[in-house]
Formats: structure tokens, C-alpha cells, sequence
């Protein structure tokens, strides 16, 4: 039995922690895990403070007892952080870790880990040695916190995403940023600080990039996090949605119900500069000049003046989108004087821009006549795989969120709750016949 | 540092390397590698990299990428005054003076290749033609810049494809080929012409050129096909049969 193998709450020692690490095979650890609880161990530690680094040169191995390792850093993350030798042990010893760690066992209570990352972070951080250097780190770090499973949100995202946006590698935030993300680290490994800096950060890479669908849908995430109280990241996340809004969709289109009321007031009262732009937007390109013209100061310390001057151009696309509602072919020098361009070579740059961007359906001839497209003409076959990429990505999705819901289902605590067993206290002794049934549910994978 | 030993260092390696497999992908990761572990002092095979990282954004047509690769460069390259400007000050002098002077050249090849996608990115196309022609290149760099050339004439001539029903010869040269239209343009258009399957110079008026937009129908995917069929069968049958409810965990109280 595994419980004569390892100790009992009441003779946790130093000395027992690590000699039940060292004979722990691969398929003791979630045991050793659940046995050895990290605030346990950390006020353990916290009473053999001369030892730990004993622990960690000879007694514990980084690539075979990840885990223990693990807590010992992640003990050691919550100590000042003044020493400078210490520190620099303390780095190495991460490192090493982050090097030859088994995802496996990291995966199993991967928040000591996590405090022992945001600790080494924020000293490579603070060395200067600049940002990009963290980024594989972090990487490394997402691929052990992940263990296989690409759906999970880790603090490591967070930060990486962080990085690439301050170091302005956007292009080292790929393919982590693109990751479908349907769950978040559990544990208290991931605050709602780092899921907010997640989601805005990872905005701010897709706006680089000009891939303003994904913005959006990035941003929208973190200005819809229910919450009771505004975080000065939503409001950034809000102002920036705004604006994407406009160049991308031409409107402000309307947040999803979820969105927690107190939020909505908030975004109205803080970001009124901005609700002035949409509807100046409206009204055309006199209102928006004026309102950019009012608030300039206020949209270059918010940074993002570069945007206002988009939503500005996207006004003259927008008005050739327009004529397309009404005319079906048009003179080069009509569609001037309709949109109010300076020139016909402007009018035609503007056509041709939008042209190829897939903006609109249009031809141009050598006579200057432009025939308006009902819409975009695809073949069967492009139709036919763009069809089935998004089933097949929907069938991704599907499938992680139905193996996370039979997980949930499996768990005793669920199955009391749905059988009405008297809540998640401890069962009383007459109830075994409901435990022989709860038992047999759990083995046969649940309800469904 | 043996990472700078793959780069190209001459025309022969450099066209060598076009030869390869994925050459621009293979390229672009290995720059890309180099400035993940480069120091913040510049030295000259960083620079060599750098140059060859704003190339192949340029080649793949990552703007984006181009634009913050430029606004992350050392100032050493990004401005090749800085030399001149750095002597003013009386710390210093030669030193400065040295160690810009050693990355002048560099400095002004960066800007020139900037200079090109600069106009990329204002879609200023007769520009972008204009400056890869107007600069003496690196001896290692002129294959790239030559695939670049290509590859930009490639797009002109989708885009061209994209946009326009018929175009006039001289709105081709002017606009996008980034030329004036004389004898030897003509010639080089009438060369295009012929190698684009639905482009026709007009028999009326010898300046036009028609472009056929008949759409090239690919065959369909046999597999595909077959995998769409199996999902539209399971979802009729699904909704004849009603049981795309999901509600088994509710009913089992």
C-alpha cells in the first residue's frame, strides 16, 4: 500500500520529505503530491532554513525529483532576495530546473514552479540585460507548465507575451499567442492579474501584426472579465477595442451580455474621449478631425495616437464602401468627388489598397471605370477547404472542452452534489452503499 | 557564435543558398536564433545578420516584422551620421569615431534596404522597384535582393490580376513596375504579357492590355469532400432522430 510507503500527517519532517522524493518512481508522484502539501512543506522549510541548499546540491536531483525540487525553489522565491550570492544560486538552480525538468511531474502541482519563475523573472528583469533574453525561458517554462495539453493558460503566457510587446519581438509571440486557450492553471498558479495581462498583451501583438479579428477577440476577453471592480487593464483593453473597432469594423459594435454592468458604467465614465471618437465617426470626417484635434494630449499619453490617425484613413474607406450600396459601376473621377478625395491618382491608390486587401469586390479598367462586385466570388474548392478548416477547428475545440467536462464529472465532489449525498462534507459510515455507487460511477468514467 | 558561420558571406554562397529548400523560411529562423542570443554590443556578423532578418521579412512580405526589426536596431545602424554627429562631442572623439566609422557601410545598407519597405508599406509600388535598382548592394546580399526584385514583380502582377479588368501600358510601367514607358519597358511588358496565361494586348489600341477574369476552377478534393459528406449525414440524421439535445447527466436523477 502506498500509504506504508510514505508518512503520515502527523511525522512530517525534513528528513522524511526528502527521502519519500528519493523513493518515489514515476507513478508515486501525484501520491507524493497530494501527501506533501505545498504550505505544509514551505513551513517546513521555513524551520531548516541551513539545510535547503544541502537538499538541493545532493540530496534532490532536478530531472528525477522535478516536483520536490520545485517546492524547495519555490520556498526559496518567497525569501528576500537581497544576497547577492544567493540570488545568483537561486538563478542557477531555476535554470537547471527549467532545463532537464519532467513535464509530467511539474504538471501535477505545477504552482511551486510558478512562484519560482516569477521570482527569477522579475531578477532577469531587473538585471537589465534586456527582455528578449527572458523570452525563451519562458518558453520553456509554458512547454513544461503545459505538459502536451496546448488549451491551458500559464502565468508564463502572461509574462511572454510581456516581453515580446516591450521588447517589440512580436514575432517571438508566435505560435504561443495563437494557442485556443479554454482552461487556466489551476492551484493559484495563475492570478487574475496574469489573466488580464494575458489577454491585453496578447491584443497588443495582434495589433501589431495587423491581424485586427484576433485583437479584438483577444481584447474583448479582457474587458469582459467578470469582476466587481475596474482594473486599469480593462480600461486599457476597452480603449484600445474601441479604436480596433473602428478601423477594422467601422463601428462599435455592442459587448456581449456577460458584461458585468458595473465594467460597462466604468468604460463610459473613463474612457469618454473615446466614446466621443465613435460618435464623431458618425458624423464624418470634420467631427473626427475636431475630437482628435480636442483630445490629442489625452490619445498620446494613452499611446495611441498612431491608432486615432487609423480610425481617421479607415473614414475614406469607409466612404467607398458606401457607393458600393448604391451604385454598381462608377467613373474613377465620380468616386472622387462623392468621397471628397484630393485627386483621382489618391482616389484610384485608395480602390487598389482596398483591393487587395480583401476590403472590396471591385474591378478597375483602362478607361478609369469602376464596376462594384456584388461580393467576394470564391471557387468550390477554396469554399470547400475553408469549410472544412473550421470544422475541423471547432471539432478541436469541442473535443477539449468535452474531455474537460467528463473530468469534472468524474470527480466525487460533482457526483455528491448531483445525487444529492448531503453536500461535499465527509461521508458518515451508513452511507457506504451510496459510496459503493459513487465508486462505481467514478470507475465507469462518469455519467455520460 | 559558430551560429554566423551558416550565413553567407559571398555572391556564390549566397546563391547557393536560393538553391536550398525553404531558403527564405531557413534563413529568417537563423537570424531570427542569432538575435535571441546576441549581446547588446553590436559587432559586425550581428550586423550581416541584420541586414539578411530585414531582407527576408521583405521577401516574405512581413511588414510588420520589418517595421519593429527597424525600430529594435542598435542606433549604430539605424542612422549613418551618427559618426559625424558623435565627434561634435569633445568625450571621446576617437573612439566614437572608430567605432561608427566601422559601421557605416553597414548602416547605410540598412537604411536602404529600410528605404524599400518603407515604401511597401505606403504601397508606394513604383518606388519599391526604383530603390532595389538604385543601390550598390552587398556582393552577399545581391541574390536575395534579386529574389526580392521577383517577388515583388510577382505581386504587382496578382495585384494587377486582382484590381484590374484592362490597364493601360503606362499605368502598368508608371505605377507599378515603377518605370517610364520606353522601348525597353515595352519590350520587358510584352514579355510579361506573354507569360500571363489570361493577360492579351488589346489588337485595337496596341497600349492596353486586357486581363480575362475566367475563373481557373481547381479540381475538388476527392477526401474533403468525402469528410463533408460524413458530417452533413450525421447532422441529418441527428436531427431526425432529435437527439442533438445533450442532456444525459440531467436526466438520470
Amino acid at each position: 500500500m502506498l500509504q506504508t510507503v510514505f508518512s503520515k500527517a502527523q511525522n512530517q519532517t525534513l528528513e522524511q520529505f526528502v527521502q519519500d522524493a528519493q523513493q518515489a518512481t514515476s507513478k508515486d508522484w501525484p501520491q507524493f503530491v497530494s501527501n506533501w502539501k505545498y504550505g505544509v512543506v514551505c513551513r517546513l522549510l521555513a524551520r531548516h532554513k541551513p539545510q535547503i541548499e544541502m537538499v538541493l546540491n545532493s540530496l534532490l536531483r532536478p530531472e528525477k525529483h522535478s516536483v520536490a525540487y520545485s517546492y524547495v525553489l519555490g520556498f526559496k522565491a518567497g525569501e528576500k532576495m537581497e544576497d547577492v550570492q544567493y540570488v545568483q544560486t537561486f538563478v542557477s538552480q531555476v535554470k537547471r530546473l527549467l532545463e532537464c525538468a519532467d513535464g509530467a511531474q511539474i504538471a501535477l502541482f505545477p504552482r511551486p514552479l510558478t512562484d519560482a519563475v516569477r521570482a527569477y523573472v522579475d531578477i532577469l528583469k531587473s538585471e537589465g540585460m534586456g527582455l528578449v533574453r527572458v523570452i525563451p525561458t519562458l518558453k520553456r517554462a509554458i512547454q513544461l507548465f503545459q505538459n502536451g495539453d496546448e488549451t491551458i493558460l500559464t502565468y508564463a503566457h502572461s509574462e511572454l507575451m510581456y516581453c515580446c510587446v516591450q521588447s517589440m519581438c512580436y514575432h517571438l509571440a508566435f505560435p504561443e499567442v495563437e494557442q485556443e486557450i479554454i482552461q487556466v492553471q489551476s492551484h493559484g498558479a495563475v492570478r487574475s492579474y496574469d489573466h488580464l495581462m494575458y489577454f491585453y498583451y496578447s491584443g497588443l501583438v495582434f495589433i501589431a501584426m495587423k491581424k485586427y479579428d484576433k485583437a479584438l477577440e483577444a481584447l474583448s476577453m479582457a474587458l469582459t472579465a467578470p469582476s466587481e471592480h475596474i482594473s486599469a487593464i480593462q480600461l486599457e483593453s476597452y480603449k484600445k477595442y474601441v479604436l480596433v473597432s473602428l478601423v477594422w469594423r467601422q463601428q462599435l459594435p455592442k459587448l456581449p451580455r456577460y458584461t458585468s454592468n458595473t465594467l460597462l458604467r466604468y468604460y463610459r465614465k473613463f474612457c469618454s474621449e473615446y466614446v466621443e471618437l465613435v460618435d464623431a465617426f458618425a458624423e464624418g470626417v470634420d467631427s473626427v478631425s475636431k475630437v482628435i484635434e480636442r483630445h490629442a494630449e489625452i490619445f498620446t499619453k494613452d499611446k495611441n495616437f498612431g491608432l486615432v490617425q487609423q480610425v481617421k484613413k479607415t473614414l475614406q474607406k469607409h466612404a467607398v464602401r458606401k457607393l458600393t450600396s448604391v451604385y454598381t459601376r462608377l467613373s474613377i473621377e465620380k468616386v472622387k468627388d462623392l468621397c471628397a478625395f484630393e485627386s483621382v491618382p489618391h482616389a484610384k491608390k485608395i480602390l487598389v489598397s482596398m483591393i487587395r486587401s480583401g476590403e472590396l469586390a471591385a474591378t478597375m479598367d483602362s478607361q478609369g471605370v469602376v464596376t462594384f462586385e456584388e461580393q467576394f466570388t470564391t471557387s468550390d474548392a477554396e469554399m470547400l477547404s475553408q469549410l472544412h478548416k473550421r470544422i475541423h477547428s471547432l471539432l478541436r475545440l469541442w473535443n477539449s472542452l468535452d474531455k474537460n467536462q467528463l473530468e469534472v464529472k468524474k470527480t466525487p465532489n460533482y457526483i455528491r452534489k448531483k445525487l444529492n449525498l448531503g453536500g461535499a462534507g465527509p461521508m458518515m459510515g451508513d452511507d457506504l452503499a451510496n459510496q459503493a455507487l459513487l465508486e462505481h460511477m467514478v470507475r465507469s468514467g462518469g455519467f455520460s | 557564435m559558430e551560429i554566423y558561420t551558416t550565413f553567407p558571406t559571398d555572391e556564390k554562397s549566397a546563391s547557393e543558398w536560393l538553391r536550398g529548400k525553404r531558403p527564405i523560411n531557413r534563413l529568417r529562423e537563423l537570424c531570427e536564433q542569432a538575435e535571441i542570443g546576441t549581446s547588446s554590443k553590436l559587432f559586425d556578423a550581428q550586423a550581416v545578420a541584420y541586414k539578411f532578418q530585414l531582407l527576408t521579412y521583405l521577401i516574405q512580405n512581413e511588414l510588420p516584422l520589418a517595421k519593429y526589426l527597424w525600430k529594435r536596431l542598435p542606433a549604430e545602424l539605424k542612422n549613418p551620421n551618427l559618426a559625424s554627429e558623435q565627434q561634435d562631442t569633445a568625450k571621446g572623439r576617437l573612439f566614437f569615431a572608430d567605432y561608427y566609422a566601422k559601421f557605416r557601410a553597414h548602416a547605410s545598407e540598412i537604411q536602404a534596404l529600410w528605404t524599400i519597405g518603407q515604401c511597401m508599406w505606403r504601397e508606394d509600388f513604383a518606388n519599391v522597384a526604383k530603390n532595389i535598382n538604385g543601390f550598390k548592394w552587398s556582393s552577399y546580399l545581391k541574390p536575395f535582393v534579386g529574389e526580392l526584385e521577383r517577388e515583388h514583380r510577382q505581386r504587382m502582377v496578382e495585384l494587377v490580376n486582382q484590381a484590374y479588368t484592362s490597364i493601360s501600358m503606362k499605368e502598368l510601367a508608371e505605377t507599378y513596375l515603377g518605370g517610364t514607358l520606353d522601348s525597353t519597358t515595352v519590350k520587358d511588358i510584352e514579355a510579361l504579357v506573354s507569360q500571363q496565361d489570361n493577360w492579351t494586348i488589346d489588337p485595337k489600341d496596341k497600349q492596353v492590355i486586357v486581363i480575362a477574369h475566367n475563373k481557373r476552377e481547381l479540381p475538388l478534393d476527392v477526401n474533403m469532400l468525402n469528410d463533408m459528406t460524413e458530417y452533413v449525414c450525421l447532422m441529418e440524421a441527428q436531427q431526425s432522430l432529435g437527439i442533438d439535445k445533450m442532456a444525459p447527466a440531467e436526466k438520470i436523477q
